[in-house]
């Protein structure tokens, strides 16, 4: 007995088939078992000759009670437009794919916060660094999204592995390949992480030239907002802004030297009204948030320590921004002796740290 | 003919005796000394002649011949000229002693001025001291600007006088006069107001970092930014030390002596010593040394506080010359004319900023450096110094209205009452070791005397993995949680005590 959903991802490995002409089918067949089966002249006045051509030839290849075993084999899971761990955000777009295979233990409804952050293919050392010092600091706010390219891409998902962040990559080819080959380390990385790799291409799909800006699409689609870190004045990263801002999402780009190549395509997105980004707290501004979140999963890492009332206040007093020993000892106005005990359980617990010059920190 | 007076002269801290020796005898007037003199005592002909001739006496037109004997021991300074002087006249028969063995039984001790008036010289007090130590103490005669450090000494006569005719008079018995006394109870007991710590506004740590310190005699580095009160905090040291002892006060004032830092009005040093050499100081000027080795400022720190400020600034050899001092609590001075030792024990209190350009963490302005450079910096402060150093304490600089917060601040005298606590139960537990304070122990007293409670001893061991500390800070946490337990009288080492410890060895983190 098969089951509607096998018909969408049967329609999903038709090539012509995009979120449009699927919506139509949907529309004028009601659904898309009806539309697999519908008539030849039926379909061709849906989705137009040369269309209606390749379905048919491909409706006889395709055995849609054999694909979901292939989904299944390659270790896959189908998101579709009908399920509701869809990404809330994704759907919020003018045509959402239908349908999405996804690799990695996430759920959408999980976080949410999700920021992507693109760039260049060939990145100057500038834009290395800066990719990696940003995408480590706002891994600890968001859901970091970006493409899994080679250059930023690449980094981004780096630095946010390595800070224990959380991240999706979103591929232009059908998973479980991940291309380019080089960052299959990476990407395995990024799924034992409680990160994602998403796709909206059969498995097994040849990463083709047409399939990126599709893919740009998403990864701006899942996210609240869209940091631009380096990009020539023709790079695919200016696509991804692009679809960010027809979508009504927040563009931000990293300045960079009017003398490189690299940050033609950022510094213009700067000049047309990108919000410069120096530091995280550039993002949450330009998206309207504060830092908020973090708050709830400390005071969350706090319920599941047994603090006693001194090492509550103590830690109450306390931010990243930090406190000299001797403003703490003033505000909480306790004797050395409890103090120091109580600031060294705080340590031991690895919730503060002391730092160069005398100053306090919450971790 | 020949006449024999006896003097002395000081041996670094020490003193010994110099036989004087005149013959006067025929042959074309010449004046020599012999017996090893330097310039100084050199220039004496010149000044014991004229002052000869002005007192009312006839210089011989002879052969004059002065030894300084033992001839072996390299003499300098006018501290002979006395001696010389009165063997001329006893030689010459110009003066006449009733008893000549009343002459043995003194030792002149003196400069001339050309008009014959006595000057007082540096280093009386070793040598009072040294001929007290002898079986049968001779009396000094002296000028009268050295009688009351002279006087200082129980069990040795000091006799004072203005004029070299004085002298004269009184050997012959013209004149009688009673051996100079001094109060020294008096003396002693003049404690002048230091600063007080209630001065110091808020900075508690630090304050509390500075007991810890004059309890158990801990070396200290405070690092904070221009303005945050470095050097005020330690020059209140001295004030929470207990006051010295009359036999330290006699030790310190040697030194003070021999290095001619004395004064009239104040013969004696009652009160601990603060010294904080500038940064250009030069390795002999702060370890002692020259031709003549005098003592340098660690010496003249002894029992009391040696400050670095700046410490960075210091010649990176100035600063090496330091370990061996600071091990040993004394310093040996090698020279071709003599070899010396001083004592050296003081609290080390250094000071320095967070970063080159000083700014780090201020509140108020902005550093300037660059991550590396801090880096280099920091490079920088670790080292051999840094290693004899038990507390690290930063220094903020305060929000003025934190500073003008009007709140009662611990005076000097009450933390000195804890201080000498401390210091007691220290006496009592190192009396048959070699040592009296917990910042002097090694290895085997820690072992000795450091017993933790369990659970302080695993927090101490997890902690040097967790906070990732070094070895090398394990002993100095061990050194001054054994303090913080002395200041509350606790026999066994608790877990706050290694809480409060760790907490002043910022330096030895790893930071990232």
């Amino acid at each position: 007995m098969l089951q509607e959903r096998s018909f969408w991802i049967a329609f999903n490995h038709v090539r012509g088939i995009g979120p449009i002409r699927f919506q139509k089918l949907l529309k004028r067949f009601g659904c898309a078992e009806e539309a697999w089966y519908a008539g030849e002249s039926a379909l061709r006045e849906v989705v137009g000759e040369r269309v209606a051509t390749l379905l048919i030839e491909s409706r006889r290849k395709i055995k849609p009670e054999r694909l979901e075993e292939t989904i299944e084999r390659a270790r896959l899971r189908v998101l579709t437009l009908l399920d509701d761990t869809y990404p809330p955000l994704l759907r919020e777009i003018t045509a959402p794919p239908f349908l999405l295979y996804l690799k990695g233990d996430f759920d959408f409804l999980r976080s949410p916060r999700y920021l992507a952050m693109v760039g260049t293919r060939r990145p100057t050392p500038y834009g290395i660094k800066a990719a990696r010092y940003l995408a480590g600091d706002l891994s600890e706010e968001f859901v970091i999204v970006s493409g899994m390219a080679l250059g930023i891409d690449g980094e981004v998902h780096k630095a946010v592995v390595e800070r224990g962040g959380i991240t999706i990559g979103v591929l232009g080819n059908g998973l479980p390949d991940v291309y380019p080959r080089s960052h299959r380390r990476l990407a395995e990385e990024v799924v034992a992480r409680g990160g994602a790799l998403l796709s909206e291409y059969p498995p097994f799909s040849p990463p083709l030239r047409e399939n990126f800006p599709p893919r740009n699409r998403i990864i701006s689609g899942l996210s609240q907002g869209v940091v631009v870190v380096e990009a020539s004045s023709r790079s695919g990263a200016l696509i991804t802004a692009n679809f960010a801002l027809e979508e009504g999402r927040e563009v931000m780009a990293v300045p960079g030297s009017i003398f490189s190549a690299q940050s033609e395509g950022t510094n213009r997105l700067i000049a047309q009204g990108a919000k410069p980004v120096q530091k995280k707290s550039d993002v949450l501004e330009a998206l309207g948030m504060t830092s908020g979140e973090k708050q709830e999963e400390r005071d969350e890492l706090q319920k599941s320590l047994p603090l006693n009332e001194a090492e509550k206040e103590l830690l109450s007093l306390l931010d990243e921004e930090g406190r000299f020993q001797e403003e703490l000892l003033a505000l909480t106005g306790w004797e050395e002796r409890d103090f120091f005990t109580t600031l060294f359980s705080l340590e031991m617990k690895g919730l503060v740290r002391g730092t160069w010059g005398g100053k306090v920190i919450r971790l | 003919m020949l006449a024999k007076v006896l003097s002395a002269t000081t041996w670094g801290i020490e003193a010994r005796m110099v036989e004087v020796e005149v013959d006067v005898g025929t042959g074309l007037p010449a004046f020599q000394i012999v017996g090893l003199p330097d310039a100084a005592v050199q220039e004496s002909r010149e000044r014991v002649r004229s002052a000869i001739k002005n007192s009312g006496f006839a210089f011989p037109a002879q052969r004059v011949t002065v030894n300084l004997a033992p001839a072996f021991l390299k003499k300098s300074g006018s501290d002979f000229d006395l001696a010389i002087a009165l063997g001329i006249l006893l030689a010459t028969g110009q003066v006449k002693l009733a008893f000549s063995f009343l002459l043995s039984s003194f030792v002149f001790i003196g400069e001339l001025s050309l008009s014959g008036e006595v000057k007082p010289v540096h280093g009386i007090l070793p040598i009072a001291h040294f001929l007290s130590s002898q079986k049968d103490p001779h009396s000094l005669i002296l000028s009268c600007g050295n009688a009351q450090e002279g006087a200082l000494v129980e069990g040795v006569k000091v006799f004072a006088f203005r004029h070299l005719q004085e002298i004269v008079d009184f050997l012959t018995g013209k004149i009688g006069r009673e051996p100079f006394s001094v109060d020294r109870d008096k003396l002693f007991t003049s404690f002048s107001g230091r600063e007080d710590l209630a001065e110091v506004k808020g900075q508690r740590k630090a304050k509390r970092a500075l007991e810890i310190a004059a309890c158990g005699g801990h070396h200290l580095l405070f690092i904070g930014p221009p303005g945050s009160g470095k050097t005020m905090l330690a020059h209140r040291i001295p004030s929470l030390l207990p006051p010295l002892s009359l036999d330290e006060a006699i030790e310190v004032t040697k030194i003070h002596s021999v290095a001619g830092f004395l004064s009239e009005d104040q013969p004696l040093i009652t009160e601990r010593p603060f010294r904080a050499p500038h940064h250009t100081i030069s390795d002999v000027a702060l370890v002692g040394g020259g031709q003549w080795p005098r003592p340098g400022e660690i010496s003249l720190a002894h029992h009391g506080v040696l400050f670095l400020d700046e410490v960075l600034e210091f010649r990176r050899n100035v600063l090496e010359t330091l370990r061996e001092p600071l091990e040993k609590g004394k310093v040996t001075v090698s020279r071709a004319t003599a070899i010396v030792t001083y004592p050296a024990k003081f609290i080390l209190v250094i000071a320095c900023n967070p970063c080159p350009c000083g700014y780090w963490g201020d509140p108020q302005r902005s550093c300037t450096c660059s991550p590396r450079q801090i880096l280099q910096y920091r490079g920088k402060l670790s080292g051999p110094l840094l290693d004899r150093i038990d507390l690290q304490v930063e220094v903020p600089r305060l929000e003025v209205a934190e500073m003008s917060a009007e709140k009662e601040e611990e005076s000097s005298l009450e933390v000195r009452k804890r201080v000498e606590q401390v210091r007691m139960i220290q006496r009592e537990r190192f009396c048959k070791d070699q040592i009296t304070l917990n910042g002097e122990m090694r290895a085997s007293h820690l072992r000795k005397f450091c017993h933790l409670v369990p659970e302080a001893k695993h927090l101490l061991d997890q902690s040097v993995e967790k906070l990732a500390l070094s070895m090398r800070a394990y002993h100095h946490i061990l050194k001054v949680s054994r303090t913080i337990a002395d200041l509350e009288g606790e026999e066994r080492i608790q877990v706050h005590h290694v809480a409060e410890a760790i907490q002043y060895r910022s330096l030895d983190r790893r930071w990232e």
